[in-house]
């Protein structure tokens, strides 16, 4: 064992049963016993302090466990740089700065390893389980390997001051806000085999199918004109649009999406990978524009965004075509619901649908366009929630049944027809449909 | 963008220090940000303190919520999200920590249209109260946390997915 004239504990923070200062304390009394001079500095206060000091009165060691009471962090600097190595025993501490202050003066410390620390510093610093026989263990092992011990504590502090710098930290606190979008590779070419193409049944399909000729419907292209299909997906709409024989542009985020709508090589239509936030086109250029099914993949605050590119690049009397899908009125009960039922936190849907829309929500949206504006509400598909999960192995048999029963009580032909002739539809139909006709003059 | 850190209060202790730390780098970073807090634990402030404006309530409320538990318990939230509420027109992103302030920040961004990054530090358990605590922590743009282990269970808890970001020095 490599001999030390004396060996120099710290433990930094409240003296609080969850700190576990009792350890220190114990595992001081068995290096002392061992005939190792060991001294035990507490900075910091709290409920087991008396506690301690009456322990540390009746096992004589008063004078080798120091209780400085609460330390000014200007002032703490002086007791890292004088201890060897720093004692951190609390359990269920997420990310304690005590060890990360101790390594800026290339100290290491013993860790619980129930700390979050252990994603971090687990090269430079010990984690036991916090019992006094591994602590103890731990600290004849730094005096015999002390060297080891020295390097990785200066390693330590290059990473630290390299790492874990405030600015850093406020730089990827910033990121959290404009890293918001889900990331484009969701989009791949399973994703539209899955929802578009082959979806778990037909009445997916047909609603697919019948929601693509509703926005033709309300879109109107026309022979000549310039039409842009925002979020263009597969190109499914684009080359339907390009059909009628107008000029399609379809741009996406998703460069696998992008090349599968190429690979449809539809007439008139032209795709390239874009941000919907940043669009290449010069102002006023589209006639119209169309966004089927986007809006509701897209966060809240990029929209704002994206909703301004639009204001741009469409003409004046030119129209803006959207429908988004699923109404949140409607399926935000069923989905709590099924949640409880089903024991789960989330559904696949919910990686992607990340900003589901009502009626008040929708035509909130559109108070920046001048024009005429108009909000419905429609049934596109049938067997609503029953047709989503048919294929699903994983759900019970009986919330099959109960997805049946509700797509029967609202959408057998007489319930549905109140539905979609009243208010009701507000709540209970499944397709938001929003047209702007925007003024001559803008 | 700026950013308004809500705390309960202001003390020595881990979280506390992150608010105020993380409020002078986004002002260095061009980033007006100040602290609303119901009371400062004077004589023993984060490093830093001194260098970041704080919103606080009269001094009235202050000594009351410093020295009486009891009042800070009873009082404590309704005081912090008026305090929130009268000044939240002023900033575009609410980022609460302790408790209750994530309840006091989604509420007050939802009646104003403001944006929420909640910084969790530890969970806790609100028994009867676990639904409604589920249902404004969705309500929340962005969550933050300190390691990977608690980003783990926000995800098992809420189903939400939180972003890691190593607490700095």
């Amino acid at each position: 064992m490599r001999s030390r004239k004396s060996l120099k504990l710290l433990q930094v923070g409240t003296l609080n049963p969850q700190k576990n200062p009792r350890v220190s304390l114990a595992v001081l009394e068995r290096l002392r016993a061992k005939g190792i001079d060991t001294k035990l500095t507490f900075v910091g206060d709290g409920p087991e302090r008396v506690g301690l000091e009456k322990k540390c009165r009746r096992l004589n060691l008063e004078s080798y466990a120091v209780f400085t009471g609460y330390v000014e962090n200007k002032d703490l600097g002086h007791y890292y740089k004088k201890c060897d190595l720093v004692l951190m025993p609390g359990t269920r501490e997420t990310f304690s700065t005590v060890p990360l202050e101790a390594l800026i003066y290339a100290k290491p410390s013993i860790i619980s390893d129930d700390s979050g620390l252990t994603e971090v510093l687990s090269e430079y610093c010990m984690f036991v389980k916090p019992t006094v026989g591994n602590v103890y263990r731990k600290i004849l092992d730094f005096i015999k390997n002390g060297k080891k011990y020295e390097l990785r504590g200066q390693k330590g502090r290059v990473w630290i001051k390299k790492n874990l710098t405030w600015e850093r930290y406020a730089k990827d606190f910033l990121s959290t806000l404009e890293e918001e979008q889900v990331l484009p590779e969701v989009y791949s070419k399973s994703y539209f085999d899955i929802h578009h193409e082959h979806p778990r049944s037909d009445y997916l399909y047909s609603e697919r199918k019948n929601r693509i000729a509703r926005g033709i419907e309300y879109l109107e292209p026309r022979p000549r004109e310039k039409i842009l299909d925002l979020g263009c997906g597969n190109g499914e709409v684009s080359q339907v649009i390009s059909d009628s024989g107008a000029f399609v542009w379809g741009v996406d985020y998703s460069i696998e999406a992008i090349a599968l709508a190429k690979e449809r090589r539809a007439k008139n239509a032209d795709f390239s990978v874009s941000d919907a936030e940043r669009l290449s086109f010069r102002d006023n250029y589209f006639d119209k524009v169309i966004c089927l099914d986007v809006f509701e993949h897209i966060y809240p605050h990029k929209l704002e965004k994206v909703l301004l590119e639009v204001k741009r690049v469409l003409k004046p009397g030119g129209r803006f075509v959207v429908a988004t899908s699923p109404n949140s009125f409607y399926l935000g009960p069923f989905m709590s619901i099924a949640k409880k039922l089903l024991k789960i936190k989330q559904f696949e849907s919910e990686e992607y649908h990340v900003n589901v829309f009502n009626y008040f929500r929708l035509k909130k949206l559109f108070k920046g366009f001048k024009g005429k504006k108009s909000i419905t509400l429609t049934n596109d598909g049938h067997f609503y929630f029953s047709s989503r999960i048919a294929m699903n192995s994983n759900i019970p048999g009986w919330v099959k049944f109960a997805a049946k029963l509700v797509d029967y009580l609202f959408e057998n032909p007489i319930s549905e027809k109140i539905i979609l002739l009243s208010p009701l539809k507000i709540f209970l139909a499944h397709d938001l449909w929003a047209v702007v006709k925007l003024k001559d003059n803008g | 963008m700026r950013f308004l850190i809500v705390q309960p209060w202001i003390s020595y202790r881990g979280a506390e220090t992150v608010s105020v730390k993380l409020c002078g780098a986004l002002n260095k970073l061009g980033h007006p940000s100040k602290i609303a807090c119901l009371f400062l634990d004077e004589g023993r402030l984060p490093e830093g303190s001194r260098r970041v404006e704080f919103i606080l309530p009269s001094r009235f409320w202050q000594i009351l919520f410093r020295k009486f538990k009891l009042a800070l318990f009873i009082l404590g939230t309704p005081v912090l999200f008026i305090l929130v509420l009268k000044n939240v027109k002023n900033f575009d992103v609410l980022n609460p920590h302790n408790p209750p302030s994530l309840w006091v920040c989604v509420v007050s961004a939802r009646l104003f249209g403001k944006k929420v990054v909640w910084s969790v530090h530890n969970l806790f358990d609100w028994r009867f109260l676990n639904g409604l605590d589920e249902f404004l922590v969705r309500k929340t743009n962005a969550i933050v946390t300190p390691t990977k282990m608690l980003a783990k269970e926000v995800k098992s808890r809420y189903g939400l997915k939180a972003k890691v970001i190593y607490n700095a020095i």
